[in-house]
């Protein structure tokens, strides 16, 4: 399932997608499904 | 021309629900975001990046810098900081007309040799001092509605004619070259604390005629927040339409908003979407549930 604001990534061809509206599917990218990119949350003040 | 929206990933509670609390905001044509970080990516030109240390020195001392350092915040300090100069640099290019700034430590209580209050770098002072030296602007205001008096800000800014910085703090009334404090009873009501910014922007903003303007927006000063002077949510967006307004009359539309105080997820959640919603759109009378 994409993930609203979440970026992914083509591991074949490089092509990076932001997910600007959440569904169900995954995308697909020469013929992968594209694979979401973990970020690395920071510390905050609060 | 597009908002940007400038994030990066935090651990704390109060942003823990963004970026899916955007909603609907990032399907807009007219919004970009840029964000960080993602240790095994290649880099896009999405992506947030973080400051050079030289750049740093321009406003920070370097004995401060590793000050920063050694408190085991340096890496959110430099983001929190990097997303106002990477708004200001992207507006100042023609890329965005406004941004909205997610931080995870503020600016205003950074100066050029002294921090606190959750705040490490002055991200404004970095991105002033970038677009005077290396792309020509030359005339910038910060308007900070932080409820707290912007100790580190006045400071670097104190003899600096080309910066009008207004803080609207519980300190008494005082002007010096460019710098103005504005007085704020410890309890106000939102109607008298717009018609107070109104007649600042009149005053000052309208005359000295920046370039771009940018707004230190701290939320603390919200009723049952750390630093309740009595506001409520809705006078924020009033204040955002009044500023974004004042933008377009002064400087065609440049403006950036940097997050500042407040510790709140559910005023985070309900202010900030709604705040990038009247930045975006055309005209500001459109609510976020019209979205």
């Amino acid at each position: 399932m994409s993930q609203l604001g979440k970026r992914q990534r083509c591991e074949v061809c490089g092509t990076e997608i932001l997910c600007t509206k959440a569904g169900e599917g995954n995308p697909v990218c020469c013929e992968k499904e594209m694979e979401v990119q973990e970020p690395r949350p920071l510390p905050s003040s609060d | 021309m597009p908002t940007g929206i400038f994030f990066y990933y935090q651990q704390g509670e109060r942003l823990r629900d963004f970026p899916q609390a955007l909603g609907k905001i990032l399907e807009k044509d007219s919004v970009f975001l840029y964000d960080a970080f993602y240790p095994s990516k290649p880099k896009s030109s999405f992506d947030l990046e973080p400051i050079p240390v030289e750049t740093l020195h321009k406003v920070h001392l370097p004995e401060m810098v590793d000050r920063v350092k050694a408190t085991g915040n340096y890496e959110g300090a430099l983001y929190s900081a990097a997303g106002t100069l990477a708004a200001a640099v992207r507006i100042w290019s023609g890329e965005i007309i406004n941004a909205f700034v997610f931080t995870g430590y503020g600016d205003h209580h950074a100066g050029s040799n002294f921090f606190g209050g959750g705040c490490y770098f002055n991200g404004a002072a970095i991105a002033i001092h970038e677009l005077q030296e290396r792309l020509g602007a030359k005339r910038f205001a910060i308007i900070d509605t932080d409820p707290h008096h912007g100790d580190g800000t006045w400071e670097l800014f104190e003899n600096n004619l080309a910066v009008l910085y207004i803080c609207f703090c519980s300190g008494s009334f005082q002007e010096k070259n460019q710098n103005v404090n504005i007085h704020v009873p410890f309890r106000v009501k939102d109607s008298s604390y717009l018609a107070l910014a109104k007649d600042c922007f009149q005053k000052w903003v309208k005359v000295f005629q920046p370039e771009i303007i940018f707004w230190n927006w701290g939320y603390d000063g919200t009723i049952e927040e750390y630093g309740d002077i009595g506001l409520t949510p809705e006078s924020h967006l009033q204040m955002a339409r009044e500023i974004k307004e004042l933008a377009n009359e002064v400087c065609s539309g440049r403006l950036i908003i940097i997050l500042c105080g407040g510790s709140r997820r559910d005023y985070a959640n309900f202010l900030i979407p709604r705040i990038i919603t009247i930045l975006a759109d055309k005209y500001t009378t459109q609510s976020f549930d019209d979205v």
